[in-house]
């Protein structure tokens, strides 16, 4: 366990050597957010409703979105992908190092510094924006959250990893991730927008991909926005794909482990 | 100057050519290209599903925006510029700057053309056809004046933005740790797709840097949709040539603190 | 004269890091810096045509003395000028008469066969229709790569490679042509191959040449003038057999004899180095070789007989550490 936690420390000084660099990121990350922001309160002004939404509500929506997406999607694992075209994947296959558990402790220690400077930029936020600000009490509401939280890290973690691992078979792993980024992340998890705001079929339809379990759903927990019924139903389905998934990982690993050397150094 | 046309249509047959040998490369690009296109532009009819105007544009000047984004930014400088700008990073990091600077050529060409996408190609001639069809729909009527202006707006408003990301990416010489700084032009030109009013309601002053980009994409569709000011005119194309005169300078400027990576 | 330096110098600044985040922050305003001295007085002129070979350990400063010569960079003091010109200005017409080659760097594109990359120059270096075909003839045939100029660049050895880096840089037939560890990475005959053509090329397109290389081979082979570097400073600038006969205090007998001797016998002869067999290798004081080698010849039977300066890259490693103490 010890040297998994060394992993983790060792990303978070790595952050800190090129801090310069993840503050890059976090800029990003911020004018992404305002952005959002800035649209969203004038699609719905004040006093007005919107798809079910008042001004207060969309805004609390946005802003419990952008940290959420520091718990589930902040990541590293996306390197699988080079770690197998180059051929470093070798150097952890040699050593008594379970690569996937490597993989998460770096991924628990990228989530840590994001979620600290999420924190600190959505102070200042605070006090220059005065947003609405939303705290759940329900302890029940808060605990299925955190559950919920913890399945979408799953589902995220499996997916980039099944991302990198199309690197067995082809040196082209940069076009489905940018897909994957672009596409998946802004329209099917609710980062742009709340889902529930899409036609209903459609919304029925997300709502079976794993993809609204990685932020649109954990934050409609907390928000007390869903039947107890809904929750349920939706941690099965977030619990469900993470199972799918990992069955998956394990059976594409083994396939492409027998293959792999054929490219790389 | 003949030398130069003739260097940039090399570059052409040269990526086409290149294109043409990766078949695979080229259609992931050309389909994840041309689906973000139509994401983005998704995303703008769910946006304002129910709102007939944001921030003073109308429902249907929205959809054009969306449309001649795609063909400004999306298309046309991802297609010439996007891939050199992100090469730019390792040409610094790596020393390829050298062989650039030795080159009888002027060495912000050098660093800033070769690498062309041509699959955005696909993008601007579906964002073209996609403007056509709102525009008519919207019962906006397009006169030969707009194309025109369009035509000339676009490419000042590329030109602004070319020496935009052009200044910022210069900061490598300056700063060879910053291995991605192309997040910062990156996250900014996305603002472009939005009403430029969308800036000032930010109410901070930090991001005023992202002004010119504002302009890129807004100022050339008033020209389009006959919206346009004398003022907006101006703005644009006093804008785009002091950004570009700036960035000359500074890269200039910067070449003299370039002291080429360690052998 | 081609190439005049007079007392160049080159300091880098090096930007001092500070610790912490704070720090970081502090030194995007305020950046402070020290030197660290590459280059310090240096001078030599280079006639034309002549191939010159510049040694000395990494970080010697050689390479910053290419770079300023080639108008990378810029110089602390001191004047360089290179073919009538300031290399620094970077004119075109400079740059159109010059070539940096550096072994580990490439301009080619990868992605496309050489032959692409070799017409891109042409246009760059405005070199005419008829002059391009006639050099870019003469150097594929030079180099003997006929059959991969056409391949991928991806696809080829790194031995290929170099040797079409070489013909892109060579398409403008530069006058001045400066070679930074060209033989780098390659294997004994591909490395054996290059230095062929740099001498056949030094002869045809008579251009002035200044290499580079960790290899004593390349500037054993090549050329007759090598200049001596080390702390950015010049140690030695002359002829190569000079030194040779300025620093070699020993000679080396190569010989074979017909039936094997005692260990016992030949040592009382010199430093016996090698033995093997009949097969012997003695290293004898210089001034007595041609007195041992007599002796040598009258006494015992000899299959074949040799005499040889003392290995050349003993000779810099020992020129070096002497300087140094």
């Amino acid at each position: 366990m010890n040297k998994y936690f060394l992993v983790g420390k060792n990303l978070v000084s790595e952050i800190f050597t090129y801090r310069l660099n993840f503050v890059m990121w976090r800029v990003r990350m911020i004018l992404s957010l305002l952005t959002i922001y800035f649209l969203w309160s004038a699609l719905i002004p004040e006093g007005r409703e919107l798809f079910g939404y008042t001004n207060s509500s969309i805004l609390t929506y946005i802003i419990l979105v952008h940290l959420t997406y520091s718990f589930v999607v902040a990541s590293r694992s996306y390197a699988v992908g080079e770690d197998i075209i180059q051929g470093n994947l070798s150097n952890f296959l040699l050593k008594p190092f379970n690569y996937f558990t490597y993989l998460f402790s770096k991924d628990v220690g990228d989530k840590f510094m994001n979620i600290s400077l999420t924190v600190i930029e959505l102070s200042i936020l605070f006090v220059i924006l005065k947003p609405p600000i939303f705290i759940q009490t329900d302890l029940l509401l808060l605990l299925l959250t955190a559950l919920s939280i913890l399945s979408g890290i799953g589902i995220m973690f499996f997916i980039y990893v099944l991302l990198g691992s199309i690197g067995f078979w082809s040196q082209e792993v940069w076009a489905p991730r940018f897909i994957f980024f672009t596409i998946i992340l802004n329209f099917f998890t609710g980062f742009l927008f709340p889902l529930d705001i899409l036609p209903k079929p459609i919304f029925d339809f997300i709502q079976f991909l794993p993809f609204s379990y990685l932020l649109y759903f954990p934050v409609k927990i907390y928000l007390g926005q869903m039947a107890i019924d809904q929750i349920l139903m939706g941690t099965s389905i977030s619990l469900f794909w993470v199972v799918v998934f990992h069955l998956l990982l394990k059976k594409v690993w083994t396939k492409g482990l027998q293959i792999y050397g054929a490219y790389g150094r | 100057m003949k030398r130069y046309v003739k260097i940039y249509i090399l570059f052409i047959r040269l990526n086409y050519r290149r294109a043409s040998l990766h078949m695979g490369n080229f259609m992931t690009g050309l389909f994840g290209n041309v689906a973000w296109g139509i994401f983005s532009i998704l995303a703008i009819y769910i946006l304002s599903a129910r709102s007939t105007s944001i921030f003073g544009w109308s429902r249907e000047e929205l959809f054009v925006l969306a449309g001649t984004y795609n063909i400004l930014v999306g298309g046309s400088f991802r297609m010439l510029f996007a891939r050199n700008f992100e090469n730019m990073i390792n040409l610094i990091r790596l020393g390829g700057l050298d062989g650039v600077l030795l080159k009888p050529l002027n060495s912000q060409f050098g660093v800033s053309t070769g690498h062309l996408s041509i699959y955005s190609m696909a993008r601007i001639v579906l964002s073209v056809i996609y403007v056509f069809i709102v525009m008519s729909i919207a019962g906006i009527e397009i006169g030969i004046i707009n194309i025109v202006s369009f035509l000339i707006f676009g490419f000042f408003g590329l030109i602004a933005l070319y020496a935009f990301w052009f200044i910022i990416m210069s900061f490598i010489i300056w700063f060879p740790d910053l291995y991605n700084i192309d997040e910062i032009p990156y996250s900014t030109d996305n603002l472009a797709r939005y009403p430029p009013q969308i800036l000032w309601a930010m109410k901070m002053f930090i991001f005023l840097f992202a002004f010119p980009v504002s302009l890129v994409v807004s100022t050339p569709t008033k020209a389009l949709i006959d919206k346009l000011t004398l003022f907006d005119a101006g703005l644009l194309i006093a804008v785009a040539l002091g950004l570009l005169f700036v960035s000359s300078k500074f890269w200039k400027f910067s070449l003299r603190n370039y002291t080429s990576a360690s052998s | 004269m081609i190439i005049k330096v007079d007392h160049l110098t080159k300091y880098y600044k090096i930007h001092q890091k500070e610790p912490g985040f704070m720090g970081s922050l502090r030194s995007l305003v305020n950046r402070k810096y020290y030197d660290a001295r590459a280059v310090e007085d240096v001078s030599f002129t280079i006639d034309e045509g002549e191939l010159v070979g510049f040694i000395g350990p990494n970080g010697a400063g050689k390479t910053t003395t290419l770079k300023c010569l080639s108008g990378l960079l810029y110089p602390t003091s001191g004047n360089v000028e290179v073919l009538g010109f300031n290399p620094f200005e970077r004119k075109h017409d400079f740059l159109k008469k010059i070539s940096l080659v550096m072994g580990q760097k490439n301009q080619l594109w990868w992605d496309l066969p050489a032959m692409d990359s070799f017409l891109l120059n042409k246009e760059i270096y405005e070199v005419s229709d008829s002059s391009y075909k006639k050099t870019i003839g003469e150097l594929i045939d030079l180099l003997d790569v006929k059959d991969i100029v056409n391949v991928q660049v991806r696809k080829l050895s790194l031995g290929q490679r170099m040797k079409c880096e070489l013909i892109a840089a060579l398409i403008h037939e530069p006058k001045v042509l400066f070679l930074d560890e060209p033989t780098i990475g390659l294997d004994v005959v591909m490395q054996q191959n290059l230095r062929d053509f740099v001498k056949e090329y030094n002869k045809k397109f008579d251009a002035t040449i200044i290499l580079t290389s960790h290899y004593m081979r390349d500037v054993e082979q090549l050329c007759k003038r090598i200049i001596m570097i080390d702390h950015g400073k010049v140690l030695y600038d002359g002829n190569l057999s000079e030194i040779v006969k300025k620093y070699a205090t020993h000679k080396e007998l190569r010989i074979v004899f017909q039936k094997p001797i005692e260990k016992r016998e030949l040592a009382r002869l010199g430093k016996i180095t090698e033995m093997n067999g009949t097969r012997v290798v003695i290293s004898v004081e210089r001034t007595k070789s041609n007195h041992v080698a007599a002796e040598i010849l009258k006494k015992y039977d000899i299959e074949d007989f040799n005499i040889e300066e003392a290995g050349i890259e003993e000779i810099i490693r020992d020129v070096f550490s002497n300087k140094n103490k």
